[in-house]
């Protein structure tokens, strides 16, 4: 299937819906003098292709998970993959990145309480093989967290 | 703000789709539809949960997706941080402990952007020491379902993986 081309109709229905999800379709479409069905569709498309998500963002620190970490892995060659999927299964694993330099992987991790990120760096990552060694940054405060990124 | 069983399961749905009707959450949830209204708007006001589009950087032309570790001279940490969060750039800017005193998530259309945002950008920035950068090259997971909400997530990740068949 062709690669799915973004058109300015596209990038405006995404900005109103990074302002608010649950927009009424019919509003969308009175503000860009377009069709409720053509809205309709748009959007249903541009979920369809994962351009866009339209989820409920909460606040870690607002729902009892008060420990928040960055972590990046250095694993064994060739065994990034598998490694990544394993990591990806966690519920505690907020994102999974691959990445180049200091770390072949950085992943994102939501827990209680320190004590469920010492279990979770010392038996759930230990329980993963080819792990070879971990730098862990613990989020003391979120200054920044944007994610109307793609329109502009 | 404390949280019960009902908003809990009101944050499960909307996390997984954040334009699950107000009906469809009072029948499955077994309440009216006017207490959904009410709670999904104090928990909106009260910033336990914010309901938005996102979009996936890679598939609407941000190319590049990196994570920066700086390590900051201690008496120009405070205005570092208020600088780089001015950064478009910069959509994710923590303050943390250990080796290095702030990570940001960086997202720029090319790898081009992403070296002037290093070389030009970042040197007008007072107090950084040095910097590391791992650009990201492909996105194995990326959920916003913070609160492992037992029953949704344990299907979601179920469907996704087919190890779990």
């Amino acid at each position: 299937m062709a690669k799915y081309v973004l058109d300015d109709t596209d990038r405006e229905i995404i900005e109103l819906l990074q302002q608010d999800g649950r927009m009424p379709f019919l509003t969308i479409a009175n503000q860009l003098g377009l069709a409720e069905g053509t809205v309709r569709r748009r959007v249903a498309r541009l979920l369809d292709e994962g351009i866009l998500r339209i989820v409920g963002i909460t606040d870690p620190f607002r729902i009892g998970l008060y420990t928040v970490a960055i972590v990046g892995l250095k694993v064994e060659r060739g065994r990034i993959d598998p490694i990544a999927n394993a990591l990806a299964e966690l519920p505690e694993v907020r994102s999974v990145a691959l990445s180049t330099g200091n770390f072949d992987l950085v992943i994102q991790v939501a827990v209680k309480n320190n004590d469920e990120l010492l279990t979770f760096l010392i038996k759930k990552l230990s329980e993963i093989p080819g792990i070879l060694n971990t730098g862990t940054s613990l989020v003391l405060k979120v200054a920044k967290e944007d994610f109307g990124w793609g329109v502009n | 703000m404390p949280l019960d069983e009902l908003d809990r399961q009101i944050l499960a749905y909307l996390q997984e789709d954040g334009r699950t009707s107000y009906v469809t959450l009072a029948s499955a949830l077994g309440v009216s539809e006017g207490t959904i209204r009410k709670r999904v708007r104090r928990l909106e006001q009260e910033n336990v949960v914010q309901i938005i589009g996102v979009t996936d950087p890679l598939k609407v032309g941000l190319d590049t997706v990196a994570y920066v570790w700086f390590e900051i001279e201690r008496m120009h940490l405070e205005e570092a941080i208020e600088c780089l969060k001015l950064l478009e750039e910069v959509r994710y800017l923590i303050v943390t402990t250990g080796s290095h005193d702030l990570v940001a998530m960086v997202v720029v259309p090319s790898r081009e952007d992403l070296v002037r945002l290093l070389n030009d950008e970042l040197s007008t920035i007072p107090g950084i020491v040095s910097t590391q950068t791992s650009i990201v090259l492909k996105i194995h997971k990326q959920t916003y379902d913070w609160a492992p909400f037992p029953k949704i997530t344990e299907a979601q990740n179920k469907e996704d993986c087919p190890a779990h068949g």
